[in-house]
């Protein structure tokens, strides 16, 4: 075989790996999340970590996605596993049409009024003392809420976050599963909005 | 030392290649996921709708690797908790234990 060419082709095999979709679908997008603006989720099948910062009590995050059909998803919200955040604990809710009408109790922990024809799903702390996990592309531990499979439905649906307990500090909204350590992402050229 | 290099070169694909396949994994679908997937089927056809569960069927992105997986494995079984008390008719959560 002609070396040159069989260097050249390897060499291109060796670049297309690291370009092939596959890749690109593994990765957990970082997305920094901020408070009043809403993020606009551009491609809902992939992975994402939105990564925000309460500073004031009563600030308020929001994504939005558009989906062509209900999609099925992971979500979970983490906070630093660190003794200052024990009582930061930010909820998030996913707003849409289709969603199940909302309890007397839950439309009172809302941050928002719920748009016209819009139900809700409000994530849940499953236990008092939070789970800890360590979450590869800042490589610390976080407190989770616990990560639960979720149907969002076809349309204009919305992702809130904010903190009924009024507590500050960073939060990581994950959403997809978490499956490769690559960093396809801004994340290094933030890396002071994501690391604590 | 020019073939030594050269016979280093000349395995570098194979090891790169083992690498990417090793990134990508081979963990199967667990059963939190299978019967999550089975109970999100049953509710698409009460409703007509067509749910994208691909990330948790066979072959998806939940079963990339072992932490992906275990990830995965508690969503859906959250995920059945929460149906099971959204759309407490379905079938699907008989023979489940929470």
């Amino acid at each position: 075989m002609n070396k040159p060419f069989t260097h050249l082709s390897l060499g291109a095999l060796l670049v297309g790996m690291f370009l092939t979709p596959s890749h690109r679908a593994l990765a957990h997008q970082p997305n920094v999340f901020e408070p009043g603006e809403l993020l606009v989720v551009e491609d809902p099948l992939l992975s994402y970590a939105l990564y925000g910062e309460f500073t004031q009590p009563d600030e308020f995050f929001e994504a939005q996605m558009k989906l062509a059909a209900p999609l099925a998803i992971p979500i979970e919200i983490l906070v630093a596993a660190k003794d200052s955040m024990r009582d930061h604990r930010p909820l998030y809710a996913i707003v849409g049409a289709g969603l199940p009408q909302p309890t007397e109790e839950e439309l009172a922990m809302l941050p928002r009024p719920l748009p016209e024809g819009a139900g809700i799903m409000i994530g849940r702390y499953e236990r008092e003392d939070r789970e800890i996990i360590f979450e590869s592309f800042t490589r610390r531990a976080f407190f989770t809420n616990g990560v639960t499979a979720y149907i969002l439905p076809s349309g204009d649906t919305r992702l809130w976050v904010w903190s009924p307990g009024g507590t500050t500090g960073k939060f990581v909204l994950g959403f997809g599963v978490e499956e490769g350590g690559q960093d396809l992402g801004n994340i290094f050229s933030s890396w002071g909005e994501y690391a604590y | 030392m020019r073939h030594r290099i050269q016979r280093y070169l000349n395995k570098l694909p194979a090891a790169a290649f083992c690498l990417w396949l090793s990134a990508c994994g081979d963990a199967e679908q667990g059963p939190a996921c299978k019967a999550f997937v089975r109970c999100v089927s049953e509710l698409d056809t009460q409703r007509s709708t067509s749910t994208n569960v691909e990330r948790f069927q066979p072959g998806g992105a939940c079963w990339n690797g072992s932490k992906g997986a275990a990830v995965c494995e508690n969503a859906c079984r959250r995920g059945i908790t929460l149906l099971s008390e959204q759309e407490p008719a379905l079938t699907c959560f008989a023979g489940l234990t929470p």
